[in-house]
């Protein structure tokens, strides 16, 4: 096979006009359409979008599981048709939910196989082997048949095997499916570590968890049935829903000598309104509360507008940030929550 | 009203361990029901009859290349008679009844457990699972006795003597009735060990199987095996259904001993062996289910 | 992650990274064959199941084909021929479920997804199970040979060894690959693939002359000793161990092992393609390297 050079390209990731269609019983259906999507390297990139949007499917072609239908996609310079071997030498790949392994192998020595495979020297795979155990934290189980153990640790063990490599490209999809809190958060620790070891590191997450995707991503596009409805940084998103910064600020109630107009004239300020105003707070015990939602261009006016509170002798009580979540993203792109995307591509 | 729920719970949860013969008196109607929706369930799934060319497999080439590689060894010692062939024609046909029946309680266990996952609904209704894995054994062999008709209409073709004016089918009827109880009875028995495994339980039909066929004098007569394995041959109830089978298709008795006793002992035996073997199958089967559930091991497969 | 951080020429070191040498890939091979043997070799042993499916099962099958030429008076050097045959039986066993039919287990585990994408190879994957299973094998085959001789005072008469062995060995390989050829047909099948191992096992014996000459076949033992590798292992071993049976033998022992030559070349070849139809095929439609989502 004619093997390229690189491509000019200096993205992790570069993917052109991919689409996908699969043939099923009922006719031809289109998993991808026309698919642009560029990663620079270092960045965590999610993919957030209901179950059978097609963030596997694209995940798939990029791992070199599946080929397009059309278009073309890269990792790293590397064509992932052409030059399919190359590509499989610098990624990995964790799916979640995955029970692969041997049974009646120890989770040292499913670990080990995977070394080889992975074409390390012995010596240096097994250092990378221990390593990987210490790190994720399951030297207790090193020992015990992958048959014996949980589906945490499983998962656990499932992203040791990939940085076994030390990927430049990783593929997580799905990762913390099934995962119990505690068990997410660790891996979720784990996967920023191991960017944070070598620069150019590069990551594409697939998830249907808004939260995750929020906390992780450095940019995120959003998917619904094959196709890419917006692609940003989580705050860029959220801009689209609500363009402004917004504050809820609860003083005990607001002192006659200043008004919600004098605060609308504070720099920096685009609107006060008052939210609600509590009798009693939450537990019904205690004073009464008045929130102000305070629409900013920028978090920093915020200093202004406490100062001209507290200087008319108002008491400050609650401070929060209001931000809408990406679910809110979402159903302002597509129209409809996630999970009813779901029950609808169920149908 | 907390208490009396309670007793209700505890009286029925008694009740179900403690009928050793099974479902009784209003049960009946449940328990046939539970059968014939089992039976329907095994014919859906165990016939292939929508893949012709497995049923093919299944129903006429698997049973004849057996066939053939019995009557090539066969041919091995000498010229092959009639007899003979007969011989190894029938007990590999019936044989295939008794692997299907056998095994079968146990893989429609091991299948629901496992493969289907339904096990624990089927347990959690009022039904027992005894109907549900006594329905599945029975269609199996039905369907393994349509395979087991082809054997014997080929063997006929390639020199089977049969009987002078045809098989004796008075005869025939009651060794099969009372062949495919005790099998049926063995089966049941063979499922309640299997469910109380965790791994391995799938190994231990066909290990049976194997051992029963080689005892029962299927493709050999039983003096061919050594004085304490013939023992155990003959304690199986299924060496004389064979024996019983042969004397009502082909109208002779085996050699050896086995074709020495009389035919109204020979039912005898096999008529006792049934009894004893209905009688015990379903408080073993119970058991077994109990002990399963103890265990955590009815919902929970091979591979967890 | 800043910009800035990433070095400039990360893309020409990544590249340069990609660059395998041909020693590094096959040391690479190498390793990867080892690392898949592995679980075959040592694995397998751990659940006491073995015993049933690679001993007790052969060892039944064995006692009654034994038994019944003993019915039939058979000349004893027929069972000394039936328990070779019972070990030969082992391996096919082996090459139909975990040969041909392991690739479906790989694939519905999730073991496939995880060898594609990883740099290793199908070919060095099927070579490592290959190895392991006849490595695995080869030890139940001894001790099934052993007790069975020991069992029903069986005797043979090697005269030369070192041919039998090429034989052994030859017929084995032949077989793998065949079960290589194969897996691309039961990966297809499916759930069907379940029957179409029913389908080897039986029939095959049959046709492979294992327990009866396949001369006894005629004509069709011809074409099985043409296409089944079966045939011509099982008819040369028993020339060579049990030279009393000669005269049932088909085709001499060099015209076998010339054929089990070129069967093992051509299943290699062929399993070559299966392979890379493998890989090609479930790129292209999805279905054959994942399990159904």
């Amino acid at each position: 096979m004619a093997v390229s050079t690189p491509a000019a390209s200096t993205a992790a990731v570069e993917v052109s006009g991919v689409g996908r269609t699969f043939q099923a019983k009922g006719g031809p259906v289109t998993a991808l359409h026309n698919i642009d999507l560029r990663i620079e390297p270092g960045e965590l990139f999610g993919l957030l979008g209901p179950n059978g949007a097609g963030k596997s499917t694209l995940i798939k072609i990029l791992s070199t599981l599946l080929l397009p239908s059309s278009g073309s996609a890269s990792i790293f310079g590397l064509d992932v048709v052409r030059d399919t071997a190359r590509v499989r030498r610098i990624m990995n790949l964790v799916a979640g939910g995955d029970f692969s392994g041997y049974g009646l192998l120890t989770a040292r020595e499913q670990l080990a196989m995977f070394a080889q495979f992975y074409g390390m020297p012995f010596r240096e795979g097994m250092r990378r082997v221990d390593a990987q155990i210490e790190a994720f934290g399951i030297t207790d189980i090193r020992d015990r048949k992958i048959s014996a153990l949980s589906t945490g640790q499983r998962q656990k063990l499932n992203f040791a095997r990939s940085f076994l490599n030390e990927p430049w490209m990783l593929f997580l999809d799905e990762p913390t499916i099934g995962l119990d809190v505690s068990a997410a958060r660790d891996v979720r620790e784990r996967v920023r570590a191991f960017q944070a070891e070598q620069p150019g590191r590069t990551v594409l997450l697939t998830t249907h968890y808004m939260a995750e995707a929020d906390e992780m991503c450095d940019r995120i596009a959003i998917v619904d049935h094959g196709r890419i409805l917006a692609q940003g940084t989580p705050t860029e998103l959220k801009r689209m829903v609500q363009k402004e910064t917004l504050f809820i600020v609860g003083v005990d109630e607001l002192p006659s000598t200043v008004s919600l107009g004098t605060l609308r004239e504070l720099p920096g300020v685009i609107s006060v309104v008052v939210r609600d105003a509590d009798g009693a707070d939450g537990d019904g015990v205690g004073s009464p509360v008045t929130r102000l939602a305070i629409a900013l261009r920028e978090d920093a006016a915020l200093g202004g507008v406490i100062s001209a509170l507290a200087a008319a002798g108002a008491h400050l009580r609650e401070i929060s940030k209001s931000e809408p979540t990406l679910e809110e993203v979402f159903v302002q792109l597509v129209g409809r929550g996630i999970s009813e995307s779901e029950s609808e591509q169920a149908r | 009203m907390l208490t009396e729920s309670c007793l209700l719970v505890q009286i029925d949860l008694t009740s179900r361990t403690s009928r050793p013969f099974g479902p009784l008196r209003g049960d009946a109607a449940d328990a046939a029901r539970s059968l014939i929706a089992s039976a329907r369930l095994a014919w859906a799934i165990e016939g292939n009859w929508a893949e012709p060319f497995f049923l093919l497999v299944y129903l006429i080439i698997r049973p004849l290349a057996f066939l053939g590689l019995f009557i090539a060894v066969l041919s091995i010692g000498g010229a092959l008679n009639p007899a003979s062939i007969g011989f190894v024609v029938v007990g590999q046909a019936v044989f295939q009844i008794v692997g299907a029946a056998m095994q079968g309680p146990t893989h429609a266990l091991l299948d629901d457990r496992e493969r289907y996952r339904t096990i624990r609904y089927i347990f959690a209704t009022p039904s027992s699972l005894l109907p549900v894995s006594i329905g599945r054994a029975l269609v199996k062999a039905l369907i393994a006795g349509i395979s087991a008709v082809i054997v014997i209409g080929v063997g006929a073709l390639i020199g089977m003597p049969m009987r002078v004016g045809g098989p004796d089918l008075p005869l025939l009827l009651v060794v099969m009735t009372l062949g495919l109880t005790s099998i049926i009875g063995l089966g049941v028995a063979l499922g309640a060990v299997c469910v109380q495994l965790r791994n391995d339980a799938w190994s231990y039909p066909q290990a049976v199987a194997g051992s029963v066929f080689l005892l029962c004098g299927a493709i050999f007569p039983l003096d061919t095996l050594p004085e304490s394995l013939q023992f155990l041959g003959a304690a199986l109830p299924i060496t004389w259904w064979i024996e019983g089978v042969r004397r009502a298709l082909l109208g002779t008795a085996s050699p050896g001993l086995l074709g020495e006793l009389p035919t109204p002992l020979l039912l005898l035996v096999l008529a006792v062996g049934t009894v004893l073997i209905t009688l015990a199958a379903p408080r073993l089967f119970r058991i077994g289910i109990d002990r399963a559930r103890e265990k955590g091991y009815l919902d929970r497969s091979t591979a967890s | 992650m800043s910009a800035a951080s990433v070095p400039k020429d990360l893309h020409s070191r990544i590249y340069a990274e990609t660059e395998w040498s041909l020693s590094h890939r096959l040391r690479h091979a190498a390793q990867s064959v080892v690392g898949r043997a592995y679980p075959r070799i040592f694995g397998m042993s751990r659940e006491p199941s073995w015993l049933f499916f690679d001993l007790v099962f052969p060892t039944l099958g064995m006692c009654s084909f034994v038994f019944l030429l003993r019915s039939r008076g058979a000349d004893e050097a027929w069972i000394s021929a039936t328990i070779l045959a019972s070990a030969l039986l082992t391996f096919w066993t082996s090459v139909i479920w975990m040969m041909a039919g392991q690739f479906r287990w790989e694939r519905d585990s999730g073991n496939m997804t995880l060898y594609i994408t990883a740099p290793v190879g199908l070919g060095s994957i099927a070579l490592g199970m290959a190895v392991g299973g006849a490595v695995g094998m080869a030890f139940r085959a001894g001790i099934i040979i052993l007790g069975g001789s020991l069992l029903f005072g069986a005797q043979y008469e090697i005269r030369e060894p070192l041919l039998l062995a090429l034989t052994m060995m030859l017929g084995i390989a032949a077989m793998y690959a065949l079960g290589v050829c194969l897996a691309a047909v039961f990966l297809v099948s499916g759930r069907e693939a379940d029957h179409l191992g029913d389908l080897l096992n039986e029939p095959m014996q049959l046709l492979g002359g294992l327990f009866a000459p396949v001369r006894s076949l005629g004509i069709v033992g011809l074409f099985a000793i043409g296409i089944l590798p079966l045939a011509p292992a099982a008819d040369a071993m028993r020339q060579l161990a049990v030279p009393q049976l000669a005269a049932s033998a088909l085709l001499p022992v060099p015209a076998e092992l010339g054929i089990l030559a070129v069967m093992f070349v051509v299943f290699s070849l062929l399993s070559h393609a299966s392979l890379a139809f493998i890989e090609r095929r479930g790129r292209a439609d999805g279905k054959l390297l994942t399990r159904a989502d």
